[in-house]
């Protein structure tokens, strides 16, 4: 049937919607009616129009990026960013389709839980012929050591998430199955925040189910499945890390819930328990909430190329000493195989047919399965039992012969590992992109938790799109389009906020790797910004030597590039003297080099991307606003990767800005950051890196007297690159000369960038830092802090001042400084041995080969 | 036969290490003709826990840690196992399953036979090749019984394959072993179970010692004995039947079978993780001693 065109959502839904479609819209009947339950929204959309809506949608993304939210590789030099793209539209499920939803996926996640406990209890699924054994034992998901260990409660499988679609019955379909760690829910929740504030006129006439609800549920089955059922059970959230392409999502639940965002190598395992490593000592760890691989949770029985996980995590699991949700082990349950079974297992365990269909699974493992295959490719889509198999899906229809002949051999020689799924083609949606409306075909992902032997449903989920018009590719990494979803609550609810959680009251604890990475933001901040600022200026002096000196590097200017050198310690660098006619041109081609080099150590790049590593790495803890801050610094790091040597001259912008965005970074933790102990350490790193920086640079600069004209631009240069030079004309004012310069930079309490003054400072956090076990190791530090102190009250700019008989060299200025930097350098060792410590571990070695030969 | 076993390793840590965790898989099996009497693994320095359970195969591990920090670390196996025989292997050579049909046999009755299943499909270190089942090839002919092939294929493997230590490591794969034609009782396992494997018959990896006699004339010296491996093949309706290709020889009463697995992976003697940064050295020394001959 041609269908006709469509009134509603004029300007912004144009004729040909359906055009090339014959599949079902969920908005849009085949007249182009809108279905009863989007009509509000429709209605709403229409309030807008195409021009507003566009602008809206814009402002919706932007918010989403300044929010941090992307699915992407994070700290990246490649640069693979990838952002969060979301609909204005949202997806409506009516309240009758969700009572069917509900109740579809509430028996679809009890009958997977009773057939996780199955398969790692007393395997009557195997042993009954309900399941073929190959398609367990083939499968890398079922984990040999897990066998017989169980969580306290009914429940093991914890939480669950299914991908569904509609057919073109009309008929809902699953998909698939995550049981692994299933990932969405935080960008659910995320979608709804910023729907909300962007578009709030959208919301009007609606009683759309509020999410906040679920994640109390799935905080009481924490609490349930806890050793002892502790009612303050110690949380923790593990992470692979930033580089994970759903690490906005962990930083995100573990902040809005309240729990302790780990890597593995936070977490030890002693004495049966898991302990995190925290700057006060260890504390013990209840419950396990796992976006990490099952197999690589513990490298001595699991996968022991694994650094993601902590070894002896079974043996503590084992003794029910710590509970991990989802248990190990429960990735079986995203075996493809197993769909070709769940009918019978329906049947097995329920005595009922599942309510939703699944799509249609052959498992080749069986003869008659395998022929039907072979025979039918053309028409299917063939998948491995396995994810981690590494596999694309592949549409029998779409290969080449050669690439069928192929794939044919390989799945006739390992059969078991192969299913062939009928191709459905899902439901489509209307999505608002490029000023119009365009279907697309739609996912949803649904979400479950275990509550008391049941199961409770978000109301709502994860909605995804195609990116292109006609594609049935949906999946994050391919870029899809988000939709936030609406479920219709029959009645204003009033459920409880996300944010209900804080009644925790077990104090927050500040792990050592996050301390690690609190004391190298402080440390690479102070790092990028002075070195930024001296390269600048020395950049500045180099464009002018054209036109002074006659066209010779002075003294002033080689005292100055070499300091560029010790301060970036990139030596041998610019320590030589530049004998070439075309030294300036050299001079500027390593300026380049030490400013866009990435890899070039201690260069400004090198810096700036180990400083954004360390914010990625502690996401979690920086004020929202902050977020914004650092995506607009990596945005300058993208730039100044790409600038071409012969731009050298053009780089003042990019690295005021840089230095702007950095400053506001450092502001905002000022105003708004917590004074714990990670606000100790992080101010320590600062103090430690800035002291040190400038006992370099003084050094350098300051050792040897010059002619005047030589020691005023030295002079110059430094109070300008330490942003003194108004407080200096101010206080003195006179002439640049040294002992005032020397009396403003190394004592003046009043000038907060002495080394006078932050000495002070540093000698008070040192004395808060948190007192662990080690009480050596606490006293040596704060004594030698005090060192450093007495070291600063006792000089006076006379001693600094004296010079060597017979020479221009400043010895008591030299050795002030050598002596200080020493210092520091301790402390700084010491507090990273006693507050960071680092477990390196190897494998006990095997014996290779058994030389016995009877 | 009754032996008693002695196996003994030693770690020395360059540096000293915190902590360490391991799975030991030392314990030997009791099974109907094979007992094992006693048992017992003392640890130097004394862990801090200790820890006994079965695995999914049905061995004995022991998990153990040690949080005080140590530069040596020393494990010993003491072991006392009585052996009556081995009368599978008897059964086995009147057999006339044929190889070709042991799948189909087990396919009919997966409710009873899934255990065995499992040995069919590929693991770790044995992997599904067309290498091996070109190397297999011969010896399983159209007609051949499952006895025969066994025969012709661990005789193949003790006549291609030269025992020579030092050539493989526990990581290289069997198809290198095939190419170059050297390898360790390991890889001859490793090379048997996956040719059987490859030819649709499940086959396990049996880790143990054997006992072994001085040179005519010459007394027993003290720790030259070795840990050993071999293979367990199943045979419809008889049960498992243990080859070892290293030797090409049937085990009798001189094979001590200490666990069953896939393969080295799961039943690896010692498995560990330890904090600690340094380098590390290993000694270990077997004893397999007959202590009653009469029997």
């Amino acid at each position: 049937m041609e269908p006709t065109n469509i009134k509603t959502l004029s300007g912004i839904l144009p004729n040909g919607y359906f055009a090339n479609q014959p599949l079902i819209d969920e908005c849009f009947g085949f007249h182009g009616d809108v279905k009863e339950h989007w009509k509000k929204l429709v209605a709403n959309i229409e309030g807008f129009g195409p021009v507003e809506l566009k602008s809206r949608q814009q402002e919706l993304l932007k918010l989403l990026q300044e929010n941090g939210v992307t699915y992407n590789v994070y700290g990246d030099s490649d640069g693979l960013n990838r952002p969060w793209l979301l609909d204005t539209m949202p997806l409506i499920i009516s309240a009758a389709e969700w009572r069917i939803t509900e109740r579809g996926m509430k028996q679809r996640a009890f009958v997977l839980n009773k057939v996780l406990e199955d398969l790692y209890g007393e395997r009557k699924l195997l042993k009954q012929g309900i399941i073929p054994p190959e398609l367990i034992y083939a499968h890398s998901g079922f984990l040999r050591p897990c066998d017989k260990i169980k969580l306290p409660g009914e429940n093991q499988l914890i939480l669950y998430a299914a991908d569904l679609s509609r057919g073109p019955d009309e008929k809902v379909w699953v998909l698939k199955d995550r049981t692994q760690a299933p990932s969405g829910m935080g960008y659910a929740v995320e979608n709804r925040r910023a729907l909300s504030r962007v578009l709030p006129e959208l919301f009007k006439n609606h009683n759309t189910a509020k999410l906040g609800g679920f994640f109390n549920n799935m905080m009481q089955s924490f609490i349930e499945i806890s050793p002892q059922e502790k009612e303050q059970p110690r949380i923790v959230l593990l992470t692979p890390g930033p580089r994970n392409e759903t690490y906005f999502e962990h930083a995100f639940m573990a902040s809005s819930l309240g729990f302790t965002l780990v890597q593995g190598e936070d977490l030890v395992v002693r004495d049966g328990f898991v302990w995190i490593k925290t700057v006060e000592g260890l504390e013990r760890v209840d419950v396990i909430l796992r976006r990490v691989d099952d197999s690589f949770c513990d490298p001595l029985e699991l996968r022991e190329d694994s650094h993601l996980g902590i070894p002896g995590l079974l043996e503590a699991i084992r003794k029910g000493n710590v509970a991990v949700a989802n248990p190990l082990g429960s990735s079986i349950l995203e075996n493809t195989g197993l769909m070709a079974f769940m009918h019978n297992v329906f049947k097995y365990f329920l005595n009922e047919d599942p309510i939703f269909q699944m799509v249609a699974t052959w498992w080749c493992g069986q003869k008659k399965e395998l022929d039907y295959v072979i025979q039918n490719i053309d028409t299917l889509v063939i998948k491995k039992i396995d994810r981690s198999l590494g596999f694309e899906t592949v549409m029998g229809s779409r290969l080449s012969k050669a690439q069928k002949e192929n794939l044919l051999r390989q799945i006739k020689s390992q059969p078991y590992l192969y299913v062939g799924q009928e191709e459905v083609g899902f439901s489509t949606s209307p999505v608002f992109t490029n000023g119009k409306v365009e279907p697309r075909h739609t996912v949803f992902r649904t979400f479950l938790v275990a509550a008391k032997g049941k199961y409770e449903i978000l109301p709502g989920g994860l909605t995804r799109c195609s990116p292109e018009k006609g594609s049935f590719l949906v999946s994050n990494q391919d870029g899809g389009i988000a939709k936030d979803t609406w479920v219709e609550a029959p009645v204003k609810t009033s459920a409880p906020s996300l944010f209900h959680h804080n009644d925790l009251k077990r104090k927050s604890v500040l792990p050592s790797r996050a301390a690690e990475n609190l004391f190298w933001v402080g440390r690479y901040s102070q790092r990028v910004l002075r070195t930024s600022r001296f390269l600048r200026i020395v950049l500045r002096n180099l464009n002018q030597t054209g036109y002074l000196n006659n066209g010779q590097e002075s003294e002033a200017q080689k005292a100055l590039l070499r300091t560029v050198t010790h301060l970036t310690g990139t030596y041998p660098g610019l320590l030589e003297e530049d004998k070439d006619d075309a030294f300036v041109e050299n001079r500027l081609s390593e300026m380049h080099q030490l400013i866009c080099n990435p890899d070039l150590v201690g260069g400004l790049l090198y810096s700036l991307n180990s400083l954004l590593k360390a914010m990625y790495s502690v996401r979690d803890r920086w004020p929202v606003d902050n977020w914004r801050i650092i995506d607009d610094i990596e945005s300058v790091k993208r730039r100044l990767a790409l600038l071409e040597p012969q731009g050298i001259r053009h780089v003042f912008g990019l690295l005021d800005r840089m230095n702007g965005s950095l400053l506001s970074f450092l502001e905002m933790n000022r105003q708004s950051m917590y004074r714990g102990e990670g606000w100790t350490i992080y101010r320590i790193g600062q103090l430690l890196e800035e002291i040190s920086l400038e006992l370099t640079q003084y050094r350098s600069l300051l050792t040897f007297e010059y002619d005047e004209s030589d020691e005023f631009q030295v002079l110059e240069a430094l109070l300008i690159s330490n942003q003194n030079i108004s407080s200096y004309r101010s206080i003195y004012r006179t002439y640049f000369d040294v002992e005032p310069a020397l009396d403003l930079l190394f004592l003046n309490k009043k000038n907060p960038g002495s080394i006078m003054a932050q000495l002070e400072q540093l000698q008070n956090y040192i004395e808060q830092l948190p007192k662990n076990d080690n009480p050596v190791i606490t006293n040596e530090i704060s004594n030698i802090s005090f060192e450093c102190y007495s070291m600063a009250r006792l000089i006076t700019v006379k001693k600094l001042m004296t010079l060597e008989p017979e020479s221009n060299f400043r010895k008591e200025l030299d050795l002030f400084c050598e002596e200080l930097s020493t210092k520091i350098a301790a402390l700084s060792g010491k507090l990273t041995a006693n507050y960071f410590s680092h477990s390196t571990y190897q494998y006990q070695g095997e014996k290779i080969g058994f030389d016995l030969e009877v | 036969m009754k032996y008693k076993i002695r196996h003994t390793t030693e770690y020395t840590y360059q540096e000293p290490v915190s902590t360490c965790l391991n799975r030991l898989c030392l314990t030997p099996l009791s099974l109907p003709e094979h007992h094992c009497i006693s048992s017992e693994i003392k640890i130097e320095p004394t862990p801090d826990e200790m820890n006994y359970r079965t695995d999914f195969y049905g061995n004995t591990l022991l998990f153990f840690s040690t949080y005080k920090e140590h530069d040596h670390l020393e494990i010993t196996a003491l072991s006392e196992v009585t052996i009556d025989g081995r009368t599978n292997a008897t059964l086995a050579s009147g057999s006339m399953v044929l190889s070709k049909d042991v799948k189909s046999t087990l396919s009919q009755n997966p409710e009873e036979n899934q255990d065995e299943i499992e040995f069919v499909l590929p693991s770790q270190y044995v992997p599904d090749s067309e290498v091996i089942k070109n190397f297999a090839s011969d010896c399983f002919f159209q007609e051949s019984t499952l006895w025969n092939s066994c025969q012709l294929l661990m005789g193949k493997i003790r006549n291609d394959i030269e025992f020579k230590p030092g050539f493989t490591t526990i990581n290289t794969p069997v198809e290198a072993v095939v190419k170059g034609k050297k390898g360790v009782c390991q890889d001859f396992a490793h090379l048997m179970i996956a040719c059987l494997r490859n030819m649709d018959i499940p086959a396990r990896y049996v880790s143990g010692y054997i006992e072994t006699l001085p040179p005519p004339g010459k007394k027993k010296l003290i720790g030259t004995d070795a840990s050993h491996a071999w293979v367990s093949v199943y045979f419809p309706d008889i049960g498992w039947v243990e080859f070892d290709p290293t030797n090409n020889l049937l085990p009798s009463d001189k094979h001590i079978t200490v666990a069953f697995g896939r393969d080295y992976h799961d039943v690896a003697p010692i498995k560990g993780v330890v904090f600690g940064s340094g380098k590390q050295t290993l000694d270990v020394k077997v004893d397999v001693e007959r202590v009653d001959k009469t029997l």
